[in-house]
C-alpha cells in the first residue's frame, strides 16, 4: 500500500511537471487557429453608414464568426460567436463585400475571415488568431 | 453502548465537518458549467490557464527550502535548549517560546523593516527568510531531545569528544520520526503561506505562491486549482501518516 503510495504521487509530481512544461503548447493544439480581420472599412450612403463584410467571411448561411476576446489569466482568449446579419449588397459599391449598417455590427469588430464550408464553431469556441 | 453509538455519531459528524470542505472541492472540480463528472476543469486548468502551474512550482520551492532549512538550523539550538546548561537557558527559552506564541501580525513590521534593509522585500528570500528561522521547530527539537535519555549521550561522550558526530550518530537516529512530522509540520505551514506573500512581495506578482494566486484564477477553474494546490500537502501526508502518529505517540509535546 506504501509502495502503491509512493508510485501513484511519483507518477502525479511526474504528469505536473510534463503539464507545466507543455500546458501552453498543448493549449494551442487543441485549440484551432483562425485568420481574422478587424472591420474597419466603411461605405457611406446618404445618411446611412455601412460596415464593409467580405463575401469571403460569410458562412454558407449567410452569418459571420465574431471573435470577441478578453484577458485570461494567462493569455488573451478569443471566443467564437456566430451572427447572422441583415446584410444588402449594393450595386454601385465594391461587389467583393457585403453591407450591413452599423446597428448590427460594429465598426472594430474581428471576424474571422476567410471561412470555408467545412469550418464549424460552436458558440462561445476558444480560437487563436494566426 | 447507547453511549458509546452517541459518540461515535458525534465524532462522526465532526470528522464529516472537516473533511466536507476537501470532498467539495473535488467534486466541484469534476464539474464545468453544469455538467458533472467531466475533466475539463482540469483541462482549462492546465492548459487555458497554464501559467498557474509556475505559482505551484514556486510553492514546491519556498516550502521546500524553508523547511529543508528550519529542520537544519533548528536542530542544534533545539539540542542547545534540551541538553547543554548554561547560565540562562531557561530565560532564553522563555524567549523563544513568547516569540513562538506571538501572531504573525506582531512580528510582521519588524520584519518588513529588516527585509527593506536588507534590500530583500519582493524577492524570493523576502517569503521564506522569516519562515526558515522559525521558533516553533526550535521548541519542537527540544522537546523530542529532551526525551532523549542522558545516561545515552553520556555514554556516547565517552566514544567521541566531537559535537557533530554526537549529534550525527547518536541524537539523530533517534529523532527520524519526530524529524519527519516536523517537516510535515512546517512543509505544510510554509505550503499555506498567503499573508507574508502579499506584504512582503506586493510588487512582484510573479514570484507568489500558488496559495495567493489561487483567488486570481478565473472562477470556473478554481476548484481544479484548488484540488492542484491540496495534492502536495494530501501526498506529504499520506506518505508520512504513520511517521507521524509515532513521533506523536512517543514523545512528549
Amino acid at each position: 500500500m506504501r509502495r502503491l503510495s509512493y508510485v501513484f504521487a511519483a507518477l502525479l509530481l511526474l504528469l505536473l511537471i510534463l503539464l507545466t512544461i507543455s500546458g501552453g503548447r498543448i493549449y494551442e493544439w487543441i485549440t484551432p487557429d483562425v485568420e481574422a480581420i478587424r472591420l474597419n472599412r466603411c461605405y457611406n450612403k446618404g445618411d446611412e453608414r455601412y460596415i464593409m463584410i467580405p463575401k469571403s467571411a460569410l458562412t454558407d448561411d449567410g452569418s459571420v464568426y465574431v471573435i470577441a476576446s478578453e484577458q485570461g489569466f494567462s493569455k488573451q482568449l478569443y471566443y467564437v460567436h456566430k451572427k447572422t446579419l441583415n446584410y444588402i449588397e449594393l450595386p454601385e459599391a465594391d461587389g467583393a463585400f457585403v453591407y450591413v449598417t452599423t446597428k448590427e455590427i460594429a465598426s472594430g469588430s474581428m471576424i474571422i475571415n476567410p471561412v470555408d464550408s467545412e469550418m464549424h464553431f460552436e458558440d462561445g469556441e476558444k480560437v487563436i488568431i494566426k | 453502548m447507547k453511549k458509546r453509538l452517541l459518540l461515535l455519531i458525534i465524532l462522526t459528524i465532526l470528522a464529516a465537518a472537516y473533511v466536507f470542505p476537501v470532498v467539495l472541492t473535488i467534486v466541484n472540480s469534476l464539474r464545468y458549467s453544469g455538467s458533472a463528472f467531466t475533466l475539463r476543469q482540469y483541462g482549462e486548468f492546465f492548459f487555458t490557464n497554464h501559467t498557474a502551474m509556475l505559482y505551484f512550482w514556486n510553492s514546491a520551492l519556498y516550502a521546500g527550502a524553508i523547511t529543508a532549512v528550519s529542520i537544519i538550523v533548528s536542530f542544534p539550538l533545539g539540542f542547545l535548549f534540551a541538553k547543554v546548561r548554561f547560565r540562562g537557558r531557561d530565560a532564553l527559552f522563555f524567549v523563544f517560546v513568547v516569540v513562538m506564541l506571538l501572531p504573525f501580525q506582531a512580528t510582521l513590521l519588524p520584519n518588513y523593516i529588516q527585509l527593506r534593509d536588507m534590500k530583500l522585500l519582493n524577492t524570493p528570500l523576502a517569503l521564506m527568510l522569516p519562515m526558515m528561522f522559525t521558533p516553533f521547530a526550535v521548541f519542537l527539537y527540544r522537546q523530542f531531545i529532551a526525551a532523549i535519555p542522558n545516561e545515552l549521550l553520556e555514554y556516547a561522550t565517552l566514544e567521541t569528544s566531537s559535537v557533530i558526530k554526537l549529534l550525527r550518530h547518536v541524537v539523530m537516529p533517534q529523532l527520524k520520526a519526530p524529524i519527519s512530522a516536523l517537516a510535515v509540520l512546517i512543509f505544510c505551514e510554509s505550503w499555506n503561506m498567503v499573508e507574508q506573500a502579499i506584504i512582503f512581495a506586493s510588487e512582484a506578482p510573479d514570484i507568489m505562491p500558488l496559495s495567493v494566486v489561487l483567488t486570481r484564477l478565473p472562477e470556473d477553474v478554481v476548484f481544479a486549482g484548488a484540488t492542484i494546490y491540496m495534492y502536495p500537502v494530501l501526498v506529504v501526508f499520506l506518505l508520512f501518516r504513520e511517521t507521524l502518529q509515532k513521533a506523536m505517540e512517543k514523545f512528549r509535546w
